[in-house]
Order: C-alpha cells, then structure tokens, then sequence
C-alpha cells in the first residue's frame, strides 16, 4: 500500500458517460491484484472531500487502467483529468481474488465487470483457461473483447436482446458440469449474486467469489463505514467486516445479500 | 530560534500538540504504513465499550459539502477484546495512547476505567460522553451538567489517570458543562464531537443513513468548533484539546490561539493520511516565523488584549 502521486498518461471517453484513465504509477502497479482498488484523491481543497474508491481493470507496463461511468461529482471530475495530470492515490488496497483449482469463470454484470478483465489477464497468464461472461444492457462493453487476451472464450448477454440470453447469470448452468471443479468469480450487482447463489446452491465442488461494493471513507480500515454482513466461524453468526480490508472480495456462501 | 512544540495535559507531557481524534485512527496500525507514529503527540484509540457492539447498520456515512454525516455506532469488540487484540500493538509505540470509553450507564465506565487503569500501556482516558450515534448512553449524559459532573467526579475516584472529558457541540451552553467536568476533576476537556445532522436520498425519497440521523464532521464544522473553543477557554482552567474540521496547518494555529492547548485531527485522515506530519511542520514554521517560542505562548493567544 503507497500513497503516492500517479501521471496520468491517457483519458479516453468511450461511451456517453464511460471512460477509461490510464495511470502511470509504477509502485502501485507492481503491487496490485486483481479484486484490489485504488483510493483517488481527485481535489486538492477538499471539496469534494472524500477519496473515490475505483477497481483496477488493468495493468500494462508501469501503467494500471480504471474503467469508470461518471455518475457524481467525483467522477466528473476524474474524467476532467487529462494527459500530464498528476492525481492522488492511495493503493493498491483490499483482498484479492483468491484463484482456484478448475475450471475457471468469471461473471461480470455491467461495468462491474472492470476487475475481471484484470483477472483474465492473471489467470491466463498462469495458464490456465478462462471463460469470462458479461452482461450489458446494449452493447456497451463489446470493446472489452480487445482488452482480453487471444485464447479467452469471452461471452456476453443483452438485456436489450429480444430472445436469450439476456441476463449474463442465464450463461452460467451451462458451464457447470458436475464432474469437475469449477471456480467462479463474480462482479456486478447484488441482484446478480443472488441469481448465482441460487443456480449454485446445493452443488459441490464449486467455489464462488463475489467483489462487494460499498460507500467507502478511509479505504483502510478505520472509519467502519464500508461494513459488510457475514457469517463466519463455526457458529456462522452474523458478523460486520470492513469490504476496504477483509473485502472487498469475498466468498459468496458468507456473505449476507442486500434483501433488495 | 527553533520553537518548543512541547505540551501538557494534565500531568502528561507530550512531545508535541498534534493528537488523532477517537474513531477515526483506530489503534494507528492502519497508517502507520504511511506516516511514522512516533510523529504523534498522542493517539487516542477508537471509542472502547465495556461490551462487544455490532454498531449501526448500512449505510453508515455519507459524504455532505466539506464534510462528512457518520453513525457507525461504536461497533468495537468491546474491553476484553480491546485489552487482548489491541494492547500488544500499543504498547509498542513510543507515543502515549489514550483510550477513548463509551457507555450505555455509569457502571459502564466505571468499569471501563477500572479496567484500563489496569494497563500499563494506557495513559490517559477520554471519556465519550457525547456520541449522538447509539441511543442509550452518550450523548444523553453529555448534554447535562449535573451528570457530567457526576460521571467525571465518579471516574477522578477510581482512577490516577489523567481524564479527558469529550464534549459535544449539540448543547446551548456548552461552556457550562466545560465548568461540570473542571469542577467534577477532569484533567481537560477535548471537544468538539460530531454535530448532530441528517441526509435525505430524494430519488429514494428516504433518510440515507441507516441511523438516520449521523454526526457532522470535517471542514465544515470548523468554525463552530473554533467558537467552542474559544468560548470554553474564557470558563475553565484545565486544558482544552481541539478539533473538528481541522485539515491545515493553519486551521491548528487557529484553534490554538482560541485556546487549545493540543489539537486532535479526525476526518482529514480519511482523506490524507499524512495531515498530522504536514501540520505539525506547518506549526513549527508558524511559531518560528512568528518568533514564538513556545506552545504555551500561542494558547490563547486571540483572547489577549493589545
Ligand atoms: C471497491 C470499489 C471499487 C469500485 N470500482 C469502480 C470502477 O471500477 N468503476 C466505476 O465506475 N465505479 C467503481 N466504484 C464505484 C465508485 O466508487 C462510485 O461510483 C464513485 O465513488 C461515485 O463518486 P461520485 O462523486 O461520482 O458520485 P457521488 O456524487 O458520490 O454519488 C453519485 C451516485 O453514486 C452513488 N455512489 C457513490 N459512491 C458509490 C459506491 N461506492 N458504490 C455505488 N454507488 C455509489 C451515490 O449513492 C449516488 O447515487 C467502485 C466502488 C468500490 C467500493
Ligand atoms: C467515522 C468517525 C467515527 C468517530 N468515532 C468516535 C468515537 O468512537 N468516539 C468519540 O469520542 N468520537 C468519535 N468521533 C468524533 C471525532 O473524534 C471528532 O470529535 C469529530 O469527528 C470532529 O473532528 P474532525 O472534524 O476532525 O473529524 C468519530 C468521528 C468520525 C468521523
Ligand atoms: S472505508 Fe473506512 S473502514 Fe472501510
């Protein structure tokens, strides 16, 4: 974990109000893991006050990249970040995808899905193969397919689609033959993590991750705003972890889904 | 010249003003990977209870213009666990650590402060009688003289160590229950805590805090507080520890000439981390350039005449 400064390197607007920030910030990128975030200082006056947590979606060189939708005033003013910018960050900070024996899934619900390309990045690096599913509502995210390696089976579904599949979880009980082990990482809305925790409910041999998100302070640990319910030891009571620190990913059997 | 950034509380001499605030450092484990501690004057610990609490539930802050609404609740693993979990790392700093304790009644911080007293590691106590996140306790003593009086004359029995008494801002005479806390033989008082405020989600057309209502803190509370201070520093004579909003160097140096013998930093840290080494360089520049030579010389210093 640094706190440092990054240089901007690229800003490219790539639909209406996606972006993507490419940071120079060679002691954070040789840190980070997939699952992980930065923390971006984005005013130097305070205002807005608080820190912007955002995934790292990639890394290339000494650079990491951040796909983001510009949904507030913070992201505004991160995509008013241009080439030779210097911004404040902390990081890379919180648990990482922990990868497993199997076959290897990822699921990605919208711009959820910007951890993951990282991950496949990782994972097929280590060798192994990957099958990555996104879901979109148009066609949005059709160009992460070039930021996946070759060799990759990269799937998406449309809710805007007339027939199947058009959520990305319809993709999943095909992948799940009951002979093999299988490691599934998930990134999206809870709604999504629901729908897998269903489809895998009462299989075995099967390992789920999902990457919460949740309104964050400090990023490291001291403020308990970012708490998520879990149920945890031998009793499996509800306990509060913190997703900056013991997440923000976690195993999906423990955690607690919002009930909407 | 170089100035003296020494300070005292109480019977505590510390090498510099600068404290974190409770609940918003933890143990200082966290940052202690981006700023050396021993630069401290002082940690205070998060708020210590004498029961494990599972604290408010989600969402629990919401960012507000320059500042921040809060309502975690004092989630802690209560006294226990804090004395076996936390003691062994706080030992091991070479700054004093202040323990800051919170409680539902008065037998709860009786018991709290005969606990902790029991630790070597412990140097002082603040006690938090102001949190207006946790129905019960707190703030319902803070905001009554009488009973201020009576949990610090209480506490000053059973306890050598130095007692810090925290006040809120969510009273009209706050000077008045600064005079209880003197009068009940506090060791100083450290104030502000959070002002009570609320966040509606208009699309949701709901209250955005789980708790509903929160604590205010950050910039924006900062001349409130510094109004407090400077109030509190003209009806009583034991020391007076400030903060809320205070992000810069020059918002310390205000805070001390209101009165403040040592000022503690809280939000900022969520924001940078290395705020309590910058301020303190930042003091130590002010008072030179001033040609001030010590921290006693700035306290107050707005008060006096001429
Ligand atoms: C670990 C983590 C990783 C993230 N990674 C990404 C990423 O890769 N790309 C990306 O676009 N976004 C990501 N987010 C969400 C991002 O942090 C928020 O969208 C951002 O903080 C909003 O800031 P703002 O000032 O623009 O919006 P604000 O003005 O603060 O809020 C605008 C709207 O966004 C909502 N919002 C604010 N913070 C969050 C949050 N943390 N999660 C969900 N909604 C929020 C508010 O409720 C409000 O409706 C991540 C969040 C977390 C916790
Ligand atoms: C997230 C958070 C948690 C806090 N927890 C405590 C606490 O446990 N006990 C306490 O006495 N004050 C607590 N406070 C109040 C701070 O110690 C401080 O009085 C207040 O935030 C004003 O200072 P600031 O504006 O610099 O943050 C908390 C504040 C915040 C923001
Ligand atoms: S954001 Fe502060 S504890 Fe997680």
């Amino acid at each position: 974990m640094y706190l440092t400064e990054g240089l901007i390197n690229r800003q490219e607007q790539l639909a209406q109000d996606i972006f993507l920030l490419e940071v120079l910030a060679p002691q954070v990128v040789g840190n980070a893991r997939p699952g992980q975030f930065v923390h971006l200082g984005l005013s130097t006056t305070y205002d807005p006050l608080l820190r912007r947590p955002m995934s790292i979606f990639n890394v290339d060189g000494d650079v990491f990249k951040i796909l983001y939708q510009v949904v507030g005033r913070g992201t505004r003013l991160m995509s008013q970040f241009t080439r030779g910018d210097v911004i404040d960050i902390l990081g890379p900070l919180g648990r990482c995808f922990q990868t497993h024996e199997g076959k290897q899934i990822l699921i990605g619900g919208g711009l959820g899905a910007a951890p993951l390309i990282f991950l496949t990045r990782k994972l097929w690096q280590q060798g192994y193969h990957v099958h990555l599913l996104v879901g979109m509502k148009d066609n949005e995210l059709a160009f992460l397919q070039d930021e996946v390696p070759e060799g990759c089976d990269m799937c998406f579904s449309r809710e805007s689609a007339l027939e199947s599949p058009r959520m990305v979880t319809e993709l999943l009980p095909s992948f799940l033959e009951m002979e093999e082990r299988v490691s599934i990482y998930c990134c999206g809305p809870q709604a999504m993590y629901r729908e897998i925790s269903r489809i895998c409910e009462g299989l075995e041999n099967i390992k789920a991750q999902v990457a919460v998100d949740r309104h964050m302070g400090c990023g490291v640990g001291t403020c308990l705003s970012c708490i998520v319910p879990v149920r945890r030891g031998k009793r499996r009571e509800q306990v509060y972890v913190r997703a900056c620190v013991e997440g923000p990913v976690f195993d999906l059997e423990e955690v607690v889904l919002d009930e909407s | 010249m170089k100035a003296d950034l020494t300070t005292k509380i109480g019977p505590i001499t510390l090498d510099n003003p600068i404290f974190t605030a409770s609940g918003t450092y933890g143990t200082g484990k966290e940052y202690s990977q981006y700023i050396s501690l021993s630069q401290l004057g002082a940690l205070v610990t998060k708020g210590v209870t004498l029961d494990y609490r599972s604290g408010n539930p989600y969402p629990r802050m919401v960012e507000t213009p320059a500042g921040i609404l809060n309502s975690i609740g004092l989630q802690n693993g209560g006294v226990d666990y804090f004395i076996k979990e936390e003691i062994p790392h706080l030992e091991k700093l070479s700054i004093p650590v202040i323990v800051n304790i919170a409680g539902r009644r008065l037998r709860d911080y009786e018991e709290l402060a005969r606990r902790l007293s029991e630790q070597p590691a412990v140097k002082g106590l603040e006690v938090n009688v102001s949190c207006p996140n946790v129905r019960e306790g707190g703030l319902a003593f803070g905001t009554n003289p009488r009973l201020v009086y009576e949990i610090t004359s209480r506490l000053r029995k059973i306890t050598q160590l130095p007692l810090i008494v925290k006040l809120t801002p969510n009273v009209s005479d706050v000077g008045q229950i600064a005079l209880s806390a003197q009068e009940g033989g506090a060791d100083a008082v450290s104030l502000i805590n959070t002002l009570l405020g609320m966040e509606v989600d208009i699309w949701k057309q709901k209250p955005i805090l789980g708790n509903i209502f929160g604590g205010l803190s950050g910039p924006a509370v900062k001349p409130v507080a510094l109004r407090m201070v400077y109030q509190v520093y003209q009806r009583i004579k034991i020391p007076i520890i400030g903060m809320g909003g205070i992000t810069r160097g020059e918002d310390a140096v205000a805070f001390m000439l209101a009165g403040a013998k040592a000022i503690a930093l809280g939000t900022v840290n969520f924001v940078n981390p290395k705020a309590p080494v910058q301020i303190k360089e930042f003091l130590l520049d002010y008072m030179e350039k001033q040609g001030i030579c010590s921290v006693e010389e700035l306290v107050g210093k707005a008060h006096r005449k001429g």
